[in-house]
């Protein structure tokens, strides 16, 4: 008999060996009850959370939410899959098996190898299975915007792929180092699981509240930072800004390949059985950690979802009211100079990294002040010959001392605003805020709120900016540069990201859904601003001029920015008007009218009478129809306004110098005041503009005051209207 | 074939093996010695699991960390032994024949043949969880010695077998030696008397003894004494009782003297006696 030996190519067999490791691996899984039985019901579960997902999208129509609930509970898949390999893995430990596969030339990395193999598959199906229903949902909302797509398909890698096989990689690195120390493994996933939800805000927020120790709690989240796989923690209620997108920013990736290499290091070291091998991946792990610790560290501007004290939320609120950097008060400290020209460069990589060239008008001054704000470190001031300018810093505020003469300064600076942001994945710098150095002292934060304080006259502006996005700015771009700009405005605006020109000089976040995107909505609705603006001038008999859009460009920011923010629903600049969000045009023209009144008219009566300057008063309220009378209202109105000086001119030291029965008189007034505070506010507006036979004279009045310098209470006047509407009817 | 040269290990402060010298052959060896004396480091070392301080170990002259034949040859039970309890042994050594690169067509003979060698054929559809604990040993060794591996060591083989598993495995060992180096490492010297041709002895990591199983029962010769219990005391100069027994409702102490007694010696000393006068110093 003749035998024909036909041996195999060298990487067949490999592949062979390998189909059948595998194939073994997977079978000791599907025959362990602990593990199979579970993850079939995980799978359950996965198919119930996208079918959930599609139901709330048919509902509610809001992708990025979908897309928020689909991510909402991946840590507890990334954690299931820490469990299932584990599990996995650690029966080679449990039966004692590792030692004698060592000796069979890489075994025992062979059957890793396997295990991770297998492990990919397991995690592959809902990974798959979550990825393909985001980019469904692409085409069942017919998007038509590729930078979404992009968008989703990287979330579909890092949050739904790289995240779950790094919950593998974890459960077996844990199992080859820690082997059966299942005590320890499972204390670990819990802390990985705690650090991985909101949880910790509370606990981290204890050296603030005890010690006002906000540097530990700065550590503690850099440590949480570091571990939190899947951004918009478990617990996190915070809405995605569509601008951003989903949290994608390199850090992040970096972090996954860390958290997929370090682990893999492990194994690979655990595996080795002797030799320089070990050694060389004992060098190669602490290289990565140092490597990563380092790159990590130098994240620079992210956009912080939660409530540490530099998130985006209550980060300026924290710095200018508890933490002690309360600006200076600026009064009698007018802006002396005005900057004619401005020259950047701007480079926007882990944060924003600019040279501004500056020109300035004045060259007689001995000191000149500016603003930037805090979060942007300076560097450096120079002449324009390089000379270095002495300076002093406090705060948002730079005072330099030029040589006589000296008309232009070169200042280097870097940094990051927890608002706004500039980073790799986006970029929101609207030309109101001082990421620029501008004249003089201007306040940035009052009363609790952002201040808008704009230059008056124009500047030149040649801008280069140096980012990976394409950027849109207010100014004309220079043809042939890209992302370069050139031209004249009171405030530079840059917007990156998920961003697009939606009509001639209309601007928006494509993938916002909560207001207007569309080019003909957005033309209609601003040309029905416009007709607004102008009938209600002609209803005023004023000017319409100053109001008119125009042909000044549009840009919608993030909605996000109104957050502890009364100033930035709509801001006018000269060649350009901010808005959080065109929703009508109705609405839309009285944020516009709102943006000119001056600052000191509260919201809610300014609102008020806006609603019934534009006849815009809901057909439901009930202020329409409720008897009014001047009387009693004026009654009502002097009593606010005494309790109004009565709570504004309180102080700490004040009422600690009160004597009880004095404390319980005045925290009864302060109840009074908050329980007025709106309603009296809404009736004496719906009155004096809606009601009042004398509606039109109280409207034109209250417009006047509005657009005027006027330091009077802004009621006050409303009580001088209601004594001449009492005083006429007695008549 | 197989040489240890000067081999030294340390834990830390503590070293276990002090400058072992070796020389192994196609046969069995016998490691003896007590517990903590170092057999399973020197095992261990031997397989290549640890990084000597000092020396090295060679397969055909090749130190073992460079040799593809030596990995290729090797054959290991530890001490602690176990496998995928959710596989069946079929299926299980059919996962140890792909990480011994053992070719796909030749499986089936290469595990039927380890099986058999330690009859457990019939076994081969059991999940590994329904073996008992000598079945697994005896699945330890087929794994050692599948695809026909030339170096084998055991350690500790016949730890927790009942008598008739033992005595299993000592004809097993006859079966498989042929054109093979065996090494056992056990502290039972029945287990070496029956199944080995050469005794390695270690004490506190230093080598005692490396010989032929009749030359080291000489160590003992004119040195054992079967006296009555009475008898004992009057035994004088160094001496270490071995054993008591009780033979016609008589007792009896079996001793080992340094020194020429007043009483006949056993004409046959055991490998036993050999090598409790080697470690006692007796020898």
């Amino acid at each position: 008999m003749l035998i024909i030996s036909i041996s195999l190519p060298h990487s067949r067999k490999v592949e062979i060996a390998l189909k059948k490791r595998y194939e073994h691996i997977l079978r000791i899984f599907q025959r362990s009850k602990n593990l199979s039985i579970p993850y079939i019901l995980v799978l359950f579960l996965s198919v119930a959370l996208v079918i959930l997902c599609f139901y709330i999208q048919l509902r509610y129509n809001y992708t990025a939410d979908t897309i928020r609930l689909l991510v909402f509970p991946i840590i507890l898949f990334v954690v299931f899959f820490i469990y299932i390999s584990y599990e996995l893995s650690v029966k080679l430990h449990d039966h004692n098996m590792t030692e004698y596969l060592q000796t069979y030339g890489r075994g025992l990395w062979k059957t890793y190898g396997a295990i991770l193999l297998c492990l990919l598959t397991l995690i592959m199906i809902p990974a798959l299975l979550f990825s393909a229903f985001t980019i469904y949902l692409y085409y069942f909302i017919h998007a038509q915007y590729i930078p979404f797509l992009h968008h989703l398909l990287k979330l579909s890698l890092l949050y739904f792929v790289l995240a779950f096989f790094i919950g593998a990689m974890l459960g077996t690195a844990m199992a080859a180092v820690f082997k059966n120390k299942r005590l320890v493994v499972y204390s670990l996933t819990l802390l990985f699981l705690f650090l991985n939800t909101t949880a910790p805000m509370s606990v981290f927020r204890v050296p603030y509240l005890l010690f006002n120790a906000y540097g530990v709690e700065k550590i503690l989240y850099d440590v949480k930072d570091f571990v939190t796989i899947v951004p918009l923690e478990l617990g996190s209620s915070f809405a995605v800004v569509p601008l951003y997108g989903f949290p994608m920013e390199p850090h992040r990736w970096l972090l996954a390949f860390f958290w997929l290499l370090f682990p893999l290091t492990s194994i690979s070291y655990e595996c080795l059985a002797v030799g320089k091998k070990k050694k060389v991946i004992l060098a190669v792990s602490s290289l990565l950690v140092v490597l990563t610790v380092g790159l990590f560290s130098w994240r620079g501007s992210t956009l912080i979802m939660d409530m540490r004290t530099t998130s985006f939320v209550i980060g300026d609120y924290m710095h200018y009211t508890k933490i002690g950097h309360i600006p200076a008060a600026l009064p009698g400290n007018p802006e002396e100079f005005s900057i004619t020209e401005y020259k950047m460069d701007l480079t926007v990589s882990n944060e924003l990294h600019a040279a501004v060239e500056l020109t300035i008008d004045d060259l007689n001054l001995e000191n000149y002040d500016f603003t930037l704000y805090h979060g942007y470190k300076l560097k450096s001031v120079s002449s324009a010959d390089g000379q270095p300018v002495a300076f002093v810093r406090e705060g948002d505020y730079i005072t330099v001392s030029p040589p006589s003469g000296t008309r232009r300064l070169l200042f280097q600076y870097a940094g990051r605003s927890p608002k706004y942001f500039a980073n790799r994945q986006a970029i929101a710098l609207p030309g109101y805020f001082a990421y620029y150095p501008k004249a003089g002292r201007q306040e940035i934060w009052s009363n609790n709120s952002y201040v808008i304080d704009l230059p008056s006259t124009d500047s030149e502006y040649t801008i280069t900016i140096h980012s990976n996005l394409p950027v849109y700015s207010n100014l004309p771009g220079v043809p042939g540069n890209h992302n370069s700009f050139r031209g004249k405005s009171n405030g530079l605006t840059l917007l990156a990201g998920m961003y697009n020109q939606v009509a001639d000089n209309l601007y928006a976040e494509p993938m916002r859904e909560d207001a207007l995107v569309s080019q003909n909505a957005l033309i209609i609705a601003v040309r029905e601003a416009e007709a607004r603006i102008l009938e209600v001038c002609e209803r005023l008999q004023r000017p319409p001029a100053p109001f008119l859009i125009g042909d000044k460009k549009i840009f919608q920011v993030p909605k996000a920015f109104s957050l502890n923010s009364q100033t930035e629903r709509a801001v006018v600049m000269n060649d350009h008007i901010t808005t959080t969000g065109i929703y009508d045009g109705v609405t839309f023209a009285m944020e516009i009218m709102q943006a000119h009144f001056s600052q000191q008219g509260g919201t809610i009566f300014s609102s008020s009478y806006l609603f019934c300057l534009f006849d815009s008063l809901s057909k439901d309220n009930p202020l329409r129809t409720t008897p009014m009378d001047p009387v009693s209202l004026l009654e009502d109105l002097q009593e606010f306004l005494h309790l109004d000086s009565q709570v504004n001119s309180m102080t700490q030291e004040k009422f600690h110098a009160l004597t009880e029965p004095e404390k319980t008189r005045y925290l009864k007034a302060e109840q009074r005041y908050a329980e007025m505070y709106t309603p009296i506010q809404q009736k004496i507006a719906v009155y004096l503009f809606y009601r009042s036979p004398r509606k039109e004279q109280n409207l034109r009045a209250y417009f006047d005051f509005f657009t005027s310098d006027s330091k009077e209470h802004y009621l006050a006047l409303a009580e001088k209207l209601f004594r001449e509407e009492i005083g006429h009817a007695n008549r | 074939m197989l040489t240890v040269k000067n081999l030294s290990k340390s834990y830390g402060r503590k070293k276990v093996l002090h400058s072992i010298d070796l020389e192994l052959d196609k046969q069995v060896y016998g490691l003896l010695g007590a517990n903590g004396a170092g057999k399973t480091t020197l095992i261990r070392c031997m397989a290549g699991l640890y990084e000597p301080q000092q020396g090295q170990v060679l397969y055909h002259n090749q130190p073992i960390q460079k040799s593809a034949l030596f990995l290729h040859d090797l054959g290991y039970l530890p001490q602690a032994f176990g496998m995928f309890q959710e596989l069946t042994l079929y299926e299980m050594m059919e996962y140890i024949c792909c990480l011994k690169k053992i070719d796909k067509s030749q499986y089936g003979s290469e595990i039927k043949q380890a099986l058999s060698s330690v009859n457990l054929e019939d076994k081969k559809h059991d999940r590994i969880k329904t073996l008992s604990g000598g079945m697994i040993r005896r699945s330890g060794i087929a794994q050692a010695i599948i695809g026909f591996s030339k170096v084998i060591f055991l350690d500790e083989p016949t730890a927790g077998l009942d008598p008739g598993e033992r005595a299993r495995f000592k004809n097993m060992i006859n079966t498989i030696k042929k054109d093979r180096t065996i090494l056992i490492s056990t502290h039972i010297v029945e287990d070496v008397d029956a199944c080995c041709q050469s005794v390695i002895v270690i004490e506190a990591g230093r080598v005692l003894f490396q010989g032929s199983c009749d030359q080291l029962k000489q160590a003992a010769a004119q040195k054992a004494y079967q006296v009555k219990a009475e008898d004992s005391d009057k035994i004088y100069g160094e001496k270490y009782i071995l054993k008591i027994n009780e033979v016609n409702g008589e007792i009896y102490h079996r001793v080992l003297a340094k020194e020429k007694q007043n009483y006949p010696y056993e004409e046959n000393p055991t490998l036993e006696d050999g090598y409790m006068c080697l470690v006692k110093g007796i020898a």
